[in-house]
């Protein structure tokens, strides 16, 4: 999609795409806050871990830097009784350390230099197991975070307890110096998963945006629609959207083969509509141009012929678009068609008199009762032996026989047979073999929908058609249900009927 | 003029021959491609009427092959396709016009009377030879101020002459434009209508219009050069 159509329309086109991308920069942001957050954390307590062992190490360098300061360990000295705490020397260790030493009374008893005059920085509760916290200092200069340990120690073989302080000041670097990393780390990596998830939803939707254009050309001109270029998705991956685009894809080709079908049938029939009314047209303008030229008996003879064949082929293009619409199914009751076969045969062999001689012969006349509309099986039959006598050098063969719950209709000819590249296109819409046109006497050959209104009337009644003979010969086979049948072999199904 | 009318619809065939025939041509009907084609390259044809939708050959076809073969006769396309791309591909096949049906019948007549006209290389529908003039279209023949009246037979045989004014006709080529059964038909049926013919124009004027070349044909006009 261009930029032009996402900015004309801002949520449309565009959104899928916008929606996952959002979706994918919220959820990786989220998740790579939460980690850094995580991260600084364990890292800070990983670092603050050896601390407490320290502190141990440490509370015993009080014990005996105290023992060895000489100052005697008085339970009560009495207030005031001396202003000042003995001070404690530098603490050796990794980090800045600091201490108190308090008695069980919550005296000061000694403290590092910074720590003088400060009241015990942890109130130790005799029931934790390893009692520590954390407390801001002024130290160097500077107000810094430490860690408290009390440590239980024995002085000149008295209880005390040793409050060491850790200075957390370098924690404190490493663990800001690692958020600011992450705080200029992790903005380029959403953006870099958004560039990604924009990229890939595109090209993933490419093919749902080309379809879409394709079908939205085929709505505005449904009749003159471009036409469809076939595989225009074979480009796409083989994912769902792929495959959607495949699916789609096949639909165009189907509906651009439809819209062929439905030109061609529009061009056969306005051409087929056309030559009567210009027969019509031609002999009246001729007759009244040069009046003497032929009689007028003969004139009206000519348009009476021209209308039948235009009467009968607007009547075979209404039974088509009956048949297009489904609304070919008319009234079921049940029809004897080997009744109806021969009676048909009769009246041929009438009509046909005058006409080529061609023999109709009954070959064979089962009882057979069919349920269907009469006037639409009689067209079936007519149809089949007009097809017939116009392709049968002398004789036209019709036969009605059942076999099992199905009845059959035959019939066959002497002509030139249909070939076997041929059999299915002949049940289709003004088709007529080249065979058919070259015949002298044009008139002879039918409109080209006599097989095409038979093959819709068949399979209204639920029946098949099938052509067979390359020559000499062909022989058409019509396949309808018995009556009555089905009923019964409901019967024998296992339902009992009295 | 001698037309080739070739169309499949044996209605159609039949109401134009009738007319053309009424109209004074001479026409052969042909009912499928192949047959028509090779009518078309053995006759010498003042027209063709062909249709498209033939058996055999169809009209595209027919009309290619003629022009590749050098066949300048002026074709006339008749047929029920009217598609844009039907009539496009009728003309560059090498028609010379097209007509779609159903088509009026007097169009026709003036169209096939147009293709007539170029084909002998005039503009105008009347033609003048001398004192002598005769209008095509309204098929009024005059000499000087007097008008002439002719039957169909003797227009169609002077209308011919007009054509190639001061050029030498054989009384075969005569035979060949104007009359339909040529085998069939008397070559001295041409000297009596040219009698008449003289009888009708001549009348009156001191140098002969119409003019027997010896053991050569006729001639309109003083001859050209």
């Amino acid at each position: 999609m261009s930029n032009g159509e996402r900015r004309s329309r801002p949520r449309r086109p565009g959104s899928v795409r916008a929606r996952i991308v959002a979706a994918a920069v919220a959820s990786v942001g989220a998740v790579l806050a939460v980690a850094a957050v995580l991260l600084v954390a364990a890292v800070g307590s990983l670092l603050e871990r050896p601390m407490r062992g320290e502190a141990r190490a440490r509370a015993a360098e009080v014990a005996f830097q105290f023992q060895a300061s000489g100052t005697e360990l008085v339970a009560d000295r009495g207030p005031g009784a001396d202003a000042a705490p003995p001070r404690l020397g530098p603490l050796a260790g990794p980090w800045p350390t600091l201490a108190q030493l308090v008695d069980d009374d919550g005296d000061v008893l000694a403290a590092s230099a910074e720590l003088v005059g400060l009241a015990p920085l942890l109130r130790v509760d005799p029931a934790e197991r390893e009692p520590h916290g954390e407390t801001r200092l002024r130290y160097g200069g500077r107000d810094e975070r430490f860690r408290l340990d009390a440590v239980v120690a024995t002085v000149g073989g008295r209880r005390a307890t040793v409050i060491v302080a850790t200075s957390l000041g370098q924690v404190d670097q490493v663990t800001s110096a690692l958020t600011r990393v992450l705080a200029i780390a992790v903005p380029p990596l959403v953006a870099v998963v958004a560039a990604l998830a924009w990229v890939l939803v595109g090209r993933a939707l490419h093919p749902v945006e080309s379809l879409r254009r394709e079908v939205a050309a085929l709505a505005a001109a449904p009749a003159r629609g471009p036409a469809h270029r076939p595989g225009a998705a074979a480009a796409a991956p083989r994912d769902e959207v792929g495959r959607l685009a495949g699916t789609l894809d096949e639909l165009l080709g189907e509906l651009a083969r439809q819209r062929d079908t439905q030109r061609r049938f529009v061009a056969d029939a306005s051409h087929e509509l056309r030559s009567p009314i210009a027969n019509i047209r031609a002999a009246l303008d001729v007759a009244r141009l040069h009046p003497d030229s032929r009689p007028w008996p003969e004139v009206a003879d000519e348009v009476y012929a021209q209308n039948e064949r235009l009467a009968h082929l607007v009547d075979d293009l209404l039974v088509l678009a009956r048949a297009e619409a489904g609304r070919l199914r008319g009234a079921r009751a049940p029809v004897e068609l080997g009744h109806l076969a021969a009676t048909v045969l009769d009246e041929r062999r009438g009509a046909r008199a005058e006409e080529r001689p061609v023999r109709l012969v009954l070959d064979r006349l089962d009882e057979a009762t069919v349920e269907g509309d009469e006037s639409q099986l009689r067209r079936i039959v007519v149809n089949l032996i007009d097809n017939a006598c116009r392709h049968a050098r002398s004789e036209v063969g019709v036969a009605v026989q059942t076999n099992g719950g199905f009845v059959r209709l035959s019939v066959r000819d002497d002509g030139p047979g249909v070939a076997a590249t041929e059999r299915a296109r002949i049940f289709e819409r003004f088709v007529r073999l080249d065979a058919d046109r070259s015949r002298p006497g044009r008139s002879a050959a039918g409109s080209g929908l006599g097989l095409a209104i038979v093959a819709e009337l068949v399979a209204a009644h639920d029946g098949t058609i099938t052509v067979a003979g390359g020559g000499p010969g062909a022989v058409f086979t019509v396949r309808l249900p018995r009556a009555g049948l089905s009923a019964s072999s409901q019967v024998g199904s296992g339902t009992l009927v009295p | 003029m001698r037309i080739l009318l070739v169309e499949d619809d044996e209605s159609m065939a039949a109401t134009l021959t009738t007319g053309l025939r009424a109209e004074g041509y001479a026409v052969d009907v042909s009912h499928d491609g192949e047959d028509g084609l090779w009518r078309a390259l053995e006759e010498d044809y003042d027209l063709v009427v062909l249709d498209i939708m033939l058996p055999g050959r169809n009209g595209y076809a027919v009309v290619s092959a003629l022009r590749s073969a050098g066949r300048t006769v002026p074709v006339l396309m008749l047929t029920a396709k009217d598609g844009e791309w039907d009539q496009a591909e009728a003309l560059d096949a090498g028609a010379d016009d097209y007509l779609t049906k159903p088509f009026s019948y007097p169009v026709l007549l003036a169209r096939l009377r147009a293709l007539i006209r170029r084909a002998a290389g005039h503009s105008s529908p009347v033609l003048n030879v001398g004192p002598l003039s005769l209008d095509v279209t309204s098929r009024r023949v005059s000499v000087g101020d007097r008008s002439v009246e002719l039957t169909a037979r003797e227009f169609a045989v002077l209308e011919y002459l007009a054509h190639r004014p001061g050029a030498v006709v054989s009384k075969s080529e005569l035979l060949q434009h104007v009359w339909e059964q040529v085998e069939t038909t008397d070559p001295n049926v041409v000297e009596v209508y040219v009698g008449y013919l003289r009888r009708k124009i001549d009348a009156g004027l001191q140098e002969p219009l119409l003019v027997t070349v010896r053991g050569a044909g006729y001639r309109l006009g003083p001859a050209g050069p």
